[in-house]
This record gives structure tokens, C-alpha cells and sequence, in this order.
């Protein structure tokens, strides 16, 4: 055997070897991926969600107001659903199946994308959706993750259109195709701060302080562009065609932020009801743990105060859907 | 197209892929094509200056070649020249020197409106004109015959793995391999893959991750700031650079290295240099030694015969200031060259003096042995360690120029570090940041300084290897950075 070619096999060795050991971090993270954190836990728990506001069977569906709530963080720790059912109760909106659907730091395209694989489907999807946002989170500026909307909200059917719509730069691409093929690959960053959470002390806080200076970054370049809605738009039309009605939802946080001025025009061209919710009647400064986050009283103030303005709406989609039940005899 | 982006091993698996087939000549025409392909990626209107900048430096060197008469040789030469120098002019300072102007004049009372270019800074260009130029002026020397191949010069100046950040590489050395049927070397495939995986590491994992430490901190008012905070801030910047700039290099020798090309050493374990020279000797080799080479010695032997002191310290601080303005048009960047200038030419002065002492009390036996010292060869180990930790904040303290957005921010940081020295858990969560990721790669280097072998770990048997790449590979798989960055270096 010539040198060249045991060198060319001894790397061939080294590359197998590297080969073995990303091969067994897939096995690791496929295993154990719900205890990397509460959020992948609660991503798994969608199809469940899903499930459970198909439950029922129609007969019983049709007489009751089937709500979804969608938001990252701000709607976990904000909107208790106990307490804006009893809240809407009280307002005279029953019954009511309240679900809600919040996955960390995410926004509109994760939102669209969730939405349409897991209730996009006659018995499964909702009677209303509440999309819970703050800041800039609808707006086609937002960043899509590539690896969030391979490994969790879509399918191979949807991948067209992610392509064509939200992914169209090479690299995000090829990010998208290997975290379809690879949890390890999507759950990167999630193993990263577990890692990093382990062994740099007080990680958190800095990780958090650090993306503050980053997006106030990014905030700053994207406050120069204009804002533009079509990733709602398409939203709309998904929710239209199931006969579902949106309402985006303003979220309150420590410290107020602008609306876009254009997002009422955006929503309404959409279809879609916009309640500014931001100011949380009772809220103050105490009321969060961080800069955006309620504690527990302020999620309590917070949703009544969110089911005293939603019911109105509620109520009067209850009764056209009344209505329509009464005239098709059901 | 990133060399840590997916696109460009995508395009390089098709260059590979079409380079094992192809004969030679048809493989210089392909690399020339793929090289125009890379670089119009990022804007193909840069095409064009690229080009402009080829034809021009053939035809005068062909123009050098051929002309007997000595004027004439000057003559071509400062021409080609001027025109290389005037694309930077025109591209790169243009902007900064006229505001300046104008700045200047108004400060006298005099009103003055240049007009404004707005030009798009060519990628890379800073590379590419230096490299036809040292070209041109080795013609003009007589150390080299000018190409009579368009082909083969073209691609010597756009050959895609060092065309937008470096190496600068010598005609002397890169078109012979052009011109020349490359041999396929049996190391050549384990070389090439432990430059990429280890350059992809040090840009990604190192350079990338510590760069949103290092904005984050430098994009703080200094007066929100602790001292620590400061000082971590520019560590984190001081590690983001190396890894950036030399995972870059690196990346670009391993690409080069499997299409059968050498290309020059870019780095040599920088921060473990013991004083301002060794430094110099280890940090953007290919820049210092195209400065000490087309610059420095010209300059020093100016008027012939043998230089006087004086002169060689001056020459030593405008070379530096020259290649500080090379980085960018900004004063902290000349205010970064003029403060590593005066290093070198403090530490010359220091070491002379030194050794003329030595000499004279205590002969010269005892002023050999202070010379090996300064270079470090008969140091002890505790002696190296001081003076390398001595001169990594040496250099820290230069990056604090480089990185500061004005010299009022780099000297408000610096106050900060001596005058509110407070541990706040933001500056150790980010120093253990800091530790985290460059501690490993520095303890590699060490190693490898105390083996005096760059490659030694192509050597060693492919377990130690094979682990050795598993661990970069799982920090570049599970250690992605919160954004990623361009190279820094694309800017020059």
C-alpha cells in the first residue's frame, strides 16, 4: 500500500470517527430532546392541544366558543386561562375551550406556520384565534427560524411554500433541510444553553443583557426600513378559509412600545380584529419579573383585564356562530 | 459567499469536482472562472475593478520586462502604482481624507464642499492591489519575469481561496503553481482538512461567539460600564480577531492546500509572542513582511549607504502608521499603527541600549545571551510566560484603539479599567465566556509553539487526530453563534 493512500485512509479513519460522534449526540438529543427544556416539552404538546379542541365530537363542538391562544413567552407567563374563562364566564361568554399555544422567542412565522400544521384541518381548527404580540413580532421583518420551522412546524408538504415565501436565501435553506434531517442540528442552540447554563456562571442574566444590545441593534436598522404585513395577510387567507376569525392581540410589557400605525390597516385588510391591550389596567412596574414577562399577580391582573376587552368580540362571534347553527338546522 | 457559509463548500465541491477531471491548463481556466464567479457574488460591478486593476499591472509588467532603459522601467512602475494606490484613494479613503479636509479648512475659516462619491468599498481590495503591486515592483527588481500568460496572471491575482482577506501571496511563490502542472502530494488531503477544520473553529466557534461579547460591551456607553467589563470587552475582541482573521487564512490555505496550491503562513501563534517584534513576526505575517519588504527597506535605505539609528526608528513608526491607515480610513486606525510603531521602535531602542550596556560591563558573551532572551530562545519558562502575558495586553491595549468607534470611547474605556475596577457578574459571566471559548485553542497553541511545528498535529496518530476534530466539530455544531458575522478583515 502506497503512503498516499494510507494517509488518504487513516483520514478517512479520522473523518469516520467525527462521523460516529455527531451520530451519537443525534441518538442523545432524539432521546432525551423533552428534557432539554419546558419549551421543546411544550412543542411536543401541540398535537395534543390540537387534539383536545378537536375533542367532542361535532355536537358538542358546536355549542361551545373553541378559542386558541398563539404567542411565545409573554402569553405563557401573561394569559391564564382559567382565569379569562371564569372572567368571560361572568361576561356571559360560555362555554368556552380555551387552549393556548406559546412557544419561546417566537413570532409570526412560527405562529403561521404551527397554526397551519397542527389546526389547519376542518374538527381541529378553532373558532377564534387570539395572536398575542408585541413590538414588531408581525411584521415581515421578523427572523425566521430556519430550524424551528423544519424540526416543529412543518412538513414536507409545506416546504414550497417556506421556500417560496419565508426561506429564500441558500444558507437558511440548507439550515432548514439538515434540522428537518437532524434534532441534534435543530436543537443546537437549546443544547448550547443548557451547556452554557452548566458552567458560565450567571449566564442568563449576561445571555439575556447581551441579546438586549443586539436587538436594540437590530431595532434600530429595522426602524429604518418600512414595515410590510404579507406573512398576516397569508394568515388571514389560511384562517379565512377555514372559517376562522383572528384577533391580534397588543401585549403589554414594563416598558411601553410603539404600535405600527400601519398594522390597523394591515389587520383590517386582513380581516382581522386589532386590540391594543398594551396599557393592562392595574399593571405597574412591579407587576413583571423582567423587561417583558408578568409575574404571577400581574398575570392575574392582566387577564382579566384581556377577557373583560375580548369578550364583547367573543360574544358577538358566538353569536353569529349561533346563528349559522340555528339556520343549517344543526 | 462566507467561507463558513453553506454556499460556498456547495460551489467548492463543484470546483473540486470538475479540478480532478480537467487537465492543467483547463484547470487554471476554471479556477480563473470560479474565482470571477466568487468574487462577483458578493457584487459583480467589484468585477470590474478587479479587472481593471489585472490588465493595468500584465501590460506594465510585460511594459518593465521589456524596456532597457532604466527611466522608462521607473517610469512604468510609477505609473502602475499610482494607479493601484489611486483605487484605494478613490474607494477606500477618498471619503475620510475629504471630510477631514474640509473639517480642517473650515477650522481655519475656510469653507470648503468637495463632492461626495458614495462608492461601495470593492471587497478585498486592499489584497488584491497590494499583491499585483509587490508583483509589478519584483518585475522592476529583476526577481521576477513578468507572466506572459493572461490566464495565469489573472488568476494569481483573483485565486479564489485568498482573493477577498489574504494571504498576500508573492508572485515568486503563487505563479509558479499556476504556471507549473501541480502535483496531487499525499498530505495534501490531511493538511487541507485539519486548515479548514481548524480555521472554520477559530472564525466560527471562537471568532464568531466571542464577537457578540465584544459588540455588546463596546456598544455600551464606557460610562455604564465597569472597568472589568471594559477589560473583558476588548479580551473578547482581541480573541474575536485572531479567530476571525486567521480562521479566515487558515480556511483559505486548507481550500488551496486541496487544489494542490501552497499558500503562504498567515499567522504563528500570535499571542504568545514575548515582545512587540516577535509579535509582528507572528500576526498577519504576509502584511508585515509585504511592508517590511516594499516598504521599510526602501524606505531605511534611502540615499544609501548604512541607515542611522534615528532613521530606523522613524521608518519603523511610519511603516506602521502606513499599515494602520492600510486597515481603514479611520484616526483610531492610524492612531493603532502609530501606537504599535512606537512599541516596536520603544522595544528596539530598549533592547540596543540593553545590550550596549551589556556589552560594555560585561562583555559580550553576556549581551549575546540578552539578545537570545528578547527573542525568547533562552528564557525560562516562567520568563516567557510573564512576558507573553506582558505583551497579549500589550497588544489588548492597541486592539482597544482598533475596536473603539472613536479615540474618546477607547481612552473612557481605558480610564474605566483604572479608575472602576468593580467585579460585576455581567464582566465574569463574559470573562468565563471568554475562557470558555479561547482557552482551549490557546493551550493547543501552546503546545504546538513548545513542538515548534505548525502541522504537528497532522502528525501525531489519527485517534488523538480523529477526537481532536470531534471536539471542533461538536463546538461548531452545538456552539452556534447568536449571529453570524462576516469576516472582519473583508473590509480592508
Amino acid at each position: 500500500m502506497s503512503s498516499s493512500t494510507s494517509s488518504f485512509r487513516n483520514e478517512l479513519k479520522v473523518v469516520a470517527l467525527v462521523l460516529v460522534a455527531l451520530a451519537a449526540c443525534e441518538l442523545v438529543v432524539r432521546l432525551r430532546e423533552q428534557s432539554l427544556s419546558l419549551d421543546v416539552r411544550h412543542i411536543r404538546q401541540i398535537p395534543d392541544i390540537s387534539e383536545r379542541l378537536a375533542q367532542g365530537g361535532d355536537d358538542q363542538q358546536q355549542h361551545l366558543l373553541r378559542v386558541l391562544f398563539i404567542g411565545n413567552s409573554m402569553t405563557r407567563y401573561g394569559v391564564e386561562p382559567e382565569i379569562v374563562e371564569r372572567e368571560m364566564a361572568a361576561q356571559g361568554v360560555a362555554p368556552l375551550r380555551i387552549e393556548r399555544v406559546f412557544p419561546d422567542a417566537s413570532a409570526l412565522p412560527d405562529w403561521y406556520y404551527a397554526f397551519k400544521r397542527y389546526f389547519d384541518a376542518p374538527a381541529r381548527a378553532p373558532d377564534v384565534l387570539v395572536v398575542c404580540f408585541a413590538a414588531n413580532d408581525l411584521q415581515d421583518s421578523q427572523p425566521v427560524h430556519s430550524w424551528r420551522l423544519a424540526q416543529y412546524y412543518t412538513n414536507l408538504g409545506d416546504v414550497p411554500e417556506v421556500f417560496r415565501e419565508d426561506i429564500r436565501d441558500f444558507d437558511s435553506r440548507a439550515e432548514f433541510l439538515l434540522s428537518d434531517a437532524s434534532a441534534a442540528f435543530a436543537n443546537r442552540t437549546r443544547v448550547r444553553e443548557r451547556a452554557l447554563d452548566l458552567v458560565i456562571p450567571d449566564y442568563r442574566e449576561t445571555a439575556q443583557q447581551i441579546n438586549r444590545t443586539q436587538k436594540s441593534q437590530t431595532g434600530e436598522r429595522l426602524a429604518r426600513t418600512q414595515p410590510t404585513y404579507r406573512r398576516l395577510a397569508r394568515l388571514g387567507q389560511l384562517a379565512e378559509s377555514r372559517g376562522v376569525r383572528v384577533i391580534l392581540v397588543a401585549m403589554p410589557e414594563r416598558v411601553d412600545y410603539e404600535l405600527d400605525p400601519q398594522l390597523h390597516m394591515a389587520a383590517e385588510a386582513a380581516g382581522m380584529t386589532l386590540l391594543d391591550s398594551r396599557a393592562g389596567h392595574g399593571l405597574n412596574h412591579d407587576s413583571y419579573v423582567d423587561e417583558m414577562h408578568l409575574g404571577a399577580d400581574g398575570a392575574r391582573i392582566y387577564s382579566h383585564f384581556l377577557a373583560r376587552q375580548l369578550a364583547p368580540k367573543l360574544q358577538g362571534i358566538f353569536d353569529v356562530k349561533r346563528q349559522s347553527i340555528m339556520a343549517t338546522g344543526k | 459567499m462566507l467561507f463558513n457559509s453553506y454556499i460556498f463548500w456547495v460551489f467548492f465541491a463543484v470546483v473540486f469536482a470538475l479540478y480532478r477531471v480537467l487537465p492543467h491548463r483547463k484547470q487554471n481556466l476554471m479556477l480563473l472562472a470560479a474565482s470571477y464567479l466568487f468574487y462577483g457574488y458578493w457584487d459583480w460591478r467589484f468585477l470590474f475593478v478587479m479587472l481593471y486593476s489585472t490588465v493595468i499591472d500584465y501590460y506594465a509588467a510585460i511594459a518593465i520586462g521589456r524596456s532597457e532603459s532604466k527611466q522608462r522601467r521607473k517610469l512604468i512602475l510609477t505609473v502602475s502604482i499610482c494607479v493601484q494606490l489611486g483605487l484605494l484613494a478613490v474607494f477606500k479613503y477618498y471619503a475620510f481624507f475629504s471630510t477631514e479636509v474640509v473639517a480642517v479648512l473650515a477650522r481655519f475659516g475656510v469653507p470648503v464642499s468637495l463632492p461626495t462619491l458614495n462608492l461601495l468599498l470593492p471587497v478585498g481590495i486592499s489584497f488584491y492591489t497590494f499583491q499585483t503591486m509587490s508583483y509589478t515592483i519584483d518585475v522592476y527588481r529583476g526577481q521576477f519575469k513578468p507572466s506572459k500568460s493572461f490566464t495565469e496572471f489573472a488568476l494569481f491575482v483573483s485565486f479564489f481561496p485568498h482573493l477577498v482577506a489574504g494571504p498576500l501571496v508573492r508572485a515568486t511563490k503563487l505563479l509558479p503553481q499556476i504556471s507549473n502542472p501541480r502535483v496531487r502530494r499525499p498530505e495534501d488531503f490531511r493538511e487541507g482538512l485539519y486548515l479548514v477544520m481548524t480555521g472554520l473553529f477559530k472564525k466560527v466557534v471562537i471568532g464568531d461567539n466571542l464577537a457578540a461579547i465584544a459588540n455588546s460591551i463596546f456598544n455600551t456607553p464606557a460610562n455604564e460600564l465597569s472597568g472589568l467589563e471594559c477589560l473583558v470587552g476588548v479580551y473578547a475582541f482581541a480573541f474575536q480577531i485572531y479567530g476571525d482573521f486567521s480562521g479566515y487564512s487558515s480556511i483559505a490555505q486548507g481550500v488551496a492546500r486541496w487544489l494542490n496550491i501552497d499558500l503562504s503562513i498567515n499567522f504563528r501563534m500570535p499571542y504568545l509572542a514575548t515582545s512587540p517584534s516577535d509579535f509582528w513576526n507572528r500576526w498577519h505575517i504576509s502584511l508585515s513582511t509585504w511592508f517590511r519588504d516594499y516598504v521599510y527597506v526602501p524606505l531605511a535605505r534611502r540615499g544609501g549607504g548604512r541607515a542611522t539609528k534615528g532613521r530606523l526608528y522613524s521608518t519603523q513608526v511610519i511603516v506602521m502608521l502606513l499599515s494602520g491607515l492600510w486597515h481603514g480610513a479611520a484616526w483610531t486606525f492610524v492612531l493603532w499603527g502609530l501606537y504599535h510603531g512606537l512599541l516596536l521602535a520603544g522595544y528596539r531602542f530598549y533592547t540596543e541600549t540593553k545590550q550596549r550596556i551589556l556589552r560594555k560591563w560585561k562583555g559580550a558573551d553576556a549581551a549575546n545571551a540578552t539578545a537570545a532572551n528578547a527573542t525568547g530562545e533562552g528564557a525560562t519558562l516562567a520568563g516567557r510566560l510573564v512576558a507573553m502575558f506582558l505583551m497579549f495586553h500589550l497588544v489588548c491595549l492597541g486592539w482597544l484603539l482598533f475596536r473603539a468607534e472613536s479615540a474618546t470611547q477607547a481612552w473612557s474605556m481605558l480610564s474605566r479599567m483604572f479608575t472602576d475596577f468593580r467585579v460585576t457578574s455581567f464582566g465574569v459571566s463574559c470573562l468565563a465566556l471568554v475562557v470558555f471559548y479561547a482557552a482551549p485553542l490557546m493551550i493547543y497553541e501552546f503546545w504546538l509553539d513548545r513542538r515548534d511545528d505548525l502541522l504537528e498535529l497532522t502528525r501525531v496518530r489519527w485517534t488523538a487526530r480523529g477526537l481532536a476534530y470531534t471536539y471542533c466539530v461538536l463546538m461548531l455544531w452545538f456552539f452556534p453563534p447568536p449571529v453570524s458575522n462576516v469576516f472582519i478583515y473583508f473590509q480592508f
